[in-house]
């Protein structure tokens, strides 16, 4: 046996034995089911976009609090009602910063879904009904409408891909109905609101930044990927919106300039 | 050659002991995406030029699968973990602890979280790799960032 051999075999025995003693430590963390991690990074990205509300000026206070928990509502089945939410008191108004509340389309009713965030206007109703086709009629089908959604932003913990980057655009046509040009909003590429952004866990290079880039001039939206690398510093996003009901400031169109990539 | 032993990685195996169903599945199959794409590099007709160039710089393919595992475990577990450990605005996560279903989210799970990560990154440390090495998302991203590391070692020396 020679010594590069040797040494190749200490080196891996070396590895091995780090990764038992941390799988020995940090047990209970590693044994996190697919949900836990699923959670976690939702909750993430909540940290993450408080922190640029934060940094845009707005006061943020959570509301309807369990005693002091926050209550984070997980599925589009609960009552939006009964779960927490953070209020967001800008310039341009008071927002509700919500998690898991359905989205019902102003292309048409049918269409609904629900996005990971929704940032909407305050108090907007939260329409509840019993339908045949959703649970037998037995439970209530919980929504809102898309006219009250001032962003809707969907998190996924994987590496970005063409496919997932443009599907998004089918969210932001039917989740907002100030899309494309409504007088409801004012785009900007300074404060306001993070436009409906996509945040993608995997990091994006090459051909993936360049498809990035051109979604991020052609629609207002925002896709930031490398959260898994730490990207959680959302001054990049440039995609930024104000909601300025029956105001009429002209649209700001991102310059290539400007673009963060 | 990289992909014809099929003996789990010892690291690999390892960490993945105490996972539950899912998440393991998911390292070892992103773990086998990285050695399958490795082993296309390596027998494709025109050889990769930065995977022949790191090869002679001492990166055997057992010290690339234990970087592909620590890569994995970081992205399908650690990364998105740790992610909910950057709270405190408006005192959530911190002040009000998240109530997620049946889950909680505190300073705890933070602390928790928090020091995962600095034990893993010493591990990485040992192991002479770069943390950034754990970013990367395919086999040809992470050879084409070792090879560009390698060249500004050896231009240096």
């Amino acid at each position: 046996m020679n010594s590069t051999v040797d040494s190749s075999d200490a080196w891996l025995a070396s590895a091995q034995a780090l990764a038992q003693q941390f799988a020995k430590t940090h047990k209970l963390l590693l044994s996190s089911t697919e949900r836990q991690l699923s959670a976690a990074f939702e909750i993430g990205t909540l940290h993450s976009l408080l922190r640029f509300y934060r940094t845009q000026g707005y006061d943020l206070t959570p509301k309807n609090l369990n005693g002091n928990e926050y209550r984070y509502l997980t599925s589009p089945s609960g009552n939006p009602s009964n779960y927490s939410y953070v209020e967001a008191v800008g310039r341009d108004g008071i927002f509700e910063i919500r998690q898991q509340v359905r989205v019902e389309s102003h292309v048409d009713p049918h269409i609904a879904f629900t996005p990971d965030i929704v940032v909407l206007v305050k108090d907007t109703k939260i329409v509840d009904s019993k339908h045949p086709d959703y649970a037998s009629g037995k439970r209530s089908y919980y929504r809102v409408s898309s006219s009250s959604v001032v962003a809707a932003h969907e998190c996924k913990s994987m590496n970005p891909f063409p496919e997932l980057m443009v599907s998004f655009i089918g969210m932001l046509v039917s989740a907002h109905e100030w899309y494309p040009d409504s007088t409801e909003v004012t785009h900007t590429n300074d404060q306001g609101h993070l436009a409906p952004t996509l945040f993608v866990g995997g990091s994006a290079r090459g051909l993936h930044l360049r498809m990035i880039a051109a979604m991020h001039k052609s629609y207002r939206l925002n896709i930031v990927c490398g959260l898994h690398a730490g990207t959680w510093n959302l001054t990049d996003a440039k995609n930024r919106l104000l909601w300025t009901p029956g105001g009429v400031l002209p649209a700001a169109v991102i310059h290539e300039d400007d673009l963060p990539y | 050659m990289a992909g014809e032993n099929r003996q789990i990685d010892p690291v690999l195996s390892a960490l993945i002991a105490p996972m539950s169903a899912k998440p393991r599945h998911a390292v070892v199959r992103r773990h086998e995406a990285m050695m399958r794409e490795l082993r296309y590099l390596s027998e494709r007709e025109v050889p990769d030029k930065n995977l022949a160039f790191i090869r002679k710089r001492s990166w055997t393919d057992e010290r690339l699968s234990v970087l592909f595992a620590l890569n994995s475990v970081y992205q399908e577990v650690l990364g998105p973990f740790s992610a909910s450990a950057r709270g405190g605005t408006a005192g959530i996560g911190t002040e009000h602890p998240i109530t997620h279903g049946s889950l909680r989210f505190d300073s705890a799970t933070a602390y928790r979280a928090n020091s995962a990560m600095n034990d893993f990154s010493e591990i990485v440390y040992k192991m002479e790799f770069r943390i950034e090495w754990l970013w990367h998302n395919t086999c040809s991203d992470l050879i084409y960032y070792i090879a560009q590391y390698e060249r500004e070692n050896f231009d240096r020396q």
